[in-house]
């Protein structure tokens, strides 16, 4: 019934299509993934037609139209470019003001100076110490972040390992419901020489108290096979290389759920990330 | 750094054209113009207007490039069926449904010879293998299982209104249709198994 659907032949009154559009309307993964599949068979007849050449003009004319049309995503980024552009009226109030206050606190502490040395003493003592502190924070921030970028290091190493693969095929997952396309990504780059999969999440939200995310592999025939847990950074990106097992070459989807911490061995939670593999 | 087209994947194009990069486009429309031509010529039967429908389609894509979801398949697949869909819309403003059925024998009769300033296979882009096997998948189908596959992607048609276009039962034109498809999904299958097994593109 899906290639049907897909191919668009049921019609709009038929029972078994109606009913059809309320199930996948329900979001179930597994009708979702099939349904990629009937689109994509379909989406292949023109394959089979004869390439042919339009008029050179065309994609000049093309070319020449995207040139004065705006994109409509852009229109909508618009408005933030003119808010902020409205922030340096804002800053210059705010810098008038910071001035003023400043001002204010060089009389005050020209005024201490001039009252009590030891007082002058007891701030420039004080300051010492802040700006110790400062250094300090800026220490730490810098040790962090080069434990960060160490970390990173190490998984650009293995990903570029697995790149240079012969045999590596990559796997999109994209956000459920896919309504949401500009929140969560995902992409697997499966090498199948070492049988491992690298995983990598984007802009994942935090999965909630108690909770954590779980990978699935999904076999041909819907066996869904945990493939490991992970958290995800304050960027909501998160990075796993699961060992593929031995015979599960056949795989369907690839999945993301949230679950209870610590994982289980099928999947209760809402699905999060969905990928088809062709 | 500006990387080729030849360098760069379908989706990063797509990103690059979500961007505002018009040269991304430019390249995009390099890849598969020729083949959408021919999906729109093939619904049509006008070269002036499936011309003009491609260029809505890429104009759309230029406009609309957050539209395009990965997770829902590959990108040549979004772009087929946008210019399928695109072009039915057309035909449909064309004619009403009355013509349509009638005309619809011939538009899944007319093969359109190769265009050699084309490209092959399809601009060069579309891996030769692929195309040979959905061209090998539909050579072995019924001929009338093929027809009916054909009125319902490129005619537009209904499962009833085929069978009133062909005077069969609905439920022979059903089966016509599902078990055509079935056989084009499976022969794929097989095709992208051997890929990943053996590299074939």
């Amino acid at each position: 019934l899906l290639l049907l659907y897909a191919v668009g032949a049921l019609d709009e009154g038929d029972a078994e299509g109606r009913e059809l559009r309320a199930h996948l309307a329900t979001g179930c993964p597994v009708c979702a993934a099939a349904l990629v599949e009937a689109e994509s068979t379909v989406a292949h007849l023109p394959l089979a037609l004869s390439p042919q050449s339009p008029r050179a003009d065309v994609r000049e004319r093309l070319l020449a139209r995207v040139a004065a049309l705006p994109r409509l995503s852009a229109v909508a980024g618009r408005g933030q470019e003119a808010r902020a552009q409205q922030r340096p009226a804002s800053n210059w109030f705010l810098s008038i003001a910071s001035a003023a206050i400043a001002a204010s606190l060089a009389a005050l502490l020209t005024y201490a100076w001039l009252s009590s040395s030891l007082d002058r003493t007891g701030r420039e003592v004080a300051q010492l110490r802040s700006e110790i502190g400062t250094l300090q924070r800026n220490v730490n921030d810098r040790d962090a972040r080069i434990e960060r970028l160490e970390s990173d290091l190490g998984q650009s190493k293995i990903l570029l390992a697995s790149l240079q693969s012969r045999q590596l095929q990559v796997v999109a997952l994209a956000p459920q419901p896919p309504q949401q396309a500009d929140s969560a990504w995902g992409r697997i780059f499966w090498d199948k020489d070492k049988r491992q999969w690298h995983f990598h999440a984007f802009g994942l939200k935090p999965p909630g108290a108690g909770k954590t995310y779980e990978l699935w592999l999904v076999t041909a025939d819907m066996r869904k096979l945990p493939a490991g847990t992970f958290d995800v950074d304050a960027q909501g990106n998160a990075s796993l290389t699961v060992a593929v097992p031995p015979g599960e070459d056949m795989l369907a989807l690839a999945a993301v759920t949230d679950e209870p911490a610590g994982g289980v061995p099928q999947p209760t939670g809402q699905f999060q990330l969905v990928g088809t593999i062709p | 750094l500006n990387p080729s087209a030849a360098s760069l994947d379908d989706f990063d194009l797509m990103r690059s054209i979500a961007a505002g990069d018009a040269t991304a486009l430019r390249d995009l429309y390099d890849r598969y113009a020729p083949l959408v031509f021919a999906l729109c010529l093939r619904v049509l039967h006008d070269r002036g207007e499936a011309e003009d429908v491609l260029q809505e389609v890429f104009v759309e894509i230029w406009q609309r490039a957050e539209r395009y979801n990965p997770g829902r398949g590959a990108l040549r697949n979004y772009i087929l069926l946008l210019a399928r869909s695109r072009s039915l819309d057309r035909y449909r403003s064309r004619k009403s449904r009355r013509e349509t059925a009638a005309e619809s024998g011939a538009v899944a009769a007319v093969e359109y010879q190769a265009d050699p300033r084309a490209g092959s296979p399809v601009g060069g882009v579309v891996a030769g293998e692929t195309c040979e096997a959905v061209k090998a998948a539909l050579k072995q189908l019924d001929a009338r299982e093929r027809l009916a596959v054909e009125l319902a992607f490129y005619g537009g048609l209904s499962h009833t209104e085929i069978a009133d276009e062909l005077q069969a039962p609905l439920g022979t034109i059903k089966t016509r249709i599902r078990q055509g498809l079935g056989r084009l999904r499976d022969a794929l299958r097989t095709h992208y198994a051997d890929y990943a097994e053996g590299g074939l593109d």
